[in-house]
């Protein structure tokens, strides 16, 4: 395992993610950008964790993957409220994005 | 150049190719299928890290849950306007560009720093595999989960309940529920649902089960479950329904109460706050939480109060 090769693609996601959520005028698309920096954050998290020292084999720190695992199910639950959200506005107001001037992408 | 760091540069750029499709692919509908097939390269990332509880956890909820939870949002925008469905690209922003290029530089400084730290040998992790005998539990992470920070995952569930709770509120008035089938019947559908349902039941309580000792455990399984739930809805099986039975509103608070009950029996008897469980209750504690965890997202899916069974 190559954590620096894992660390610099985990960076790269973080700005492809943050790039995409800057330019995206659709609130989905936002969405889904952010989803792509959490995935990216939580790569970083467990790659800044290292294996304890003195068991079999190494095995991986398990807070980490606790914390991680928990931050998924975090990320859904949000995910999924402010899909909500967003249908609600858009039926609402026929509106994808939140400034009518972006709406670029619909 | 080792087959090791060819796998690594490999499924790196597969990811950084995804991302970049979701953020730029044409339309939303590739852009939410790129981020599925990101979430799948994110589960071989963490296989190839050593790590399948995360695997696990990231094709069934990154991936699996996300991914749906998107695409029935995106065909109620379709519902709501057919023109949502066409094809458009991003505008493209140099100065976005230079803000995204100076955060990746940022994060890649810290990322490379940080593993590069000395670690302290006490540290929390050692002790939870030092202690984990004293659970019963096999797998640390469940351990970490269940008991040591128990108090964060049963918060964790309450987000979660929260979640499909404020989604209901928002959406109780717009009556725009998912049409659970297209009202044709596919020969094909009722076979295949008899063959995957079931699996996908085992699958789900198989995870559950050997989370106790290896990777695995509720969170996987329940969204195991979720995908089996919105197998039904698609296919006409289950329909969206405008009134929770009461049944069902036991269900979804289940793995909050079972929690809770684990955290306070210690009390009763004088040992303490979420003293460790036994192996057996948390075993139990899970399956009730993996039920709530289902229906929950299946019902996130649908997006009404309620589902009930439709005769085949």
């Amino acid at each position: 395992m190559n954590a620096e090769v894992f660390v610099l693609g985990a960076a790269a996601v973080f700005g492809i993610g943050l790039y995409g959520l800057l330019i995206a005028g659709h609130l989905m698309r936002k969405l889904l950008a952010l989803n792509l920096m959490v995935s990216a954050v939580f790569l970083l998290l467990l790659l800044a964790s290292e294996p304890i020292a003195g068991t079999i084999a190494g095995q991986p720190d398990p807070l980490p993957q606790a914390l991680i695992l928990t931050g998924i199910v975090i990320a859904v639950s949000t995910t999924a409220f402010a899909l909500a959200l967003m249908v609600r506005y858009f039926a609402r107001t026929g509106q994808s994005a939140l400034d009518p001037d972006s709406a670029d992408d619909d | 150049m080792s087959a090791g760091l060819l796998i690594d540069l490999s499924l790196v750029l597969m990811l950084v190719g995804l991302a970049l499709q979701v953020v730029r692919g044409h339309g939303l509908f590739r852009g939410i299928v790129f981020f599925v097939a990101f979430g799948l390269a994110m589960a071989l990332a963490w296989a190839r890290l050593g790590v399948p509880d995360l695997a696990l956890a990231d094709a069934a909820i990154g991936a699996g849950v996300t991914g749906a939870l998107m695409l029935a949002a995106f065909r109620r925008l379709v519902e709501l306007d057919p023109a949502q469905a066409r094809p458009t690209v991003a505008p493209h922003s140099p100065l976005a560009l230079a803000i995204a290029l100076l955060a990746a530089l940022l994060v890649a400084v810290i990322g490379l720093t940080t593993i590069g730290l000395e670690h302290d040998p006490g540290r929390a992790g050692g002790q939870v595999l030092e202690r984990l005998p004293e659970t019963g539990l096999g797998n640390p992470v469940t351990g970490v989960l269940l008991v040591f920070r128990g108090f964060d995952t049963l918060l964790e569930m309450v987000v979660l309940l929260a979640a499909l709770l404020g989604a209901r509120i928002v959406t109780a008035g717009d009556r725009v529920p998912v049409r659970a089938a297209s009202g044709e019947v596919l020969p094909l559908v009722g076979s295949l649902r008899a063959i995957v349902i079931p699996l996908t039941l085992l699958v789900a309580v198989h995870l559950l089960i050997q989370g106790a000792d290896d990777a695995g455990g509720a969170f996987q399984a329940g969204a195991v479950l979720a995908a089996a739930g919105v197998l039904l809805l698609l296919s006409g099986r289950l329909v969206p329904s405008e009134r929770a039975t009461g049944m069902l509103r036991f269900a979804l608070v289940l793995g909050i109460a079972a929690f809770m009950l684990m955290a306070w029996w210690p009390i009763m008897q004088g040992r303490g706050l979420l003293a460790p469980p036994g192996k057996g209750t948390i075993l139990a504690v899970e399956a009730a939480m993996m039920l709530s965890i289902g229906l929950t997202l299946t019902l996130l899916f649908s997006g009404s109060a309620g589902v009930r069974a439709e005769p085949s």
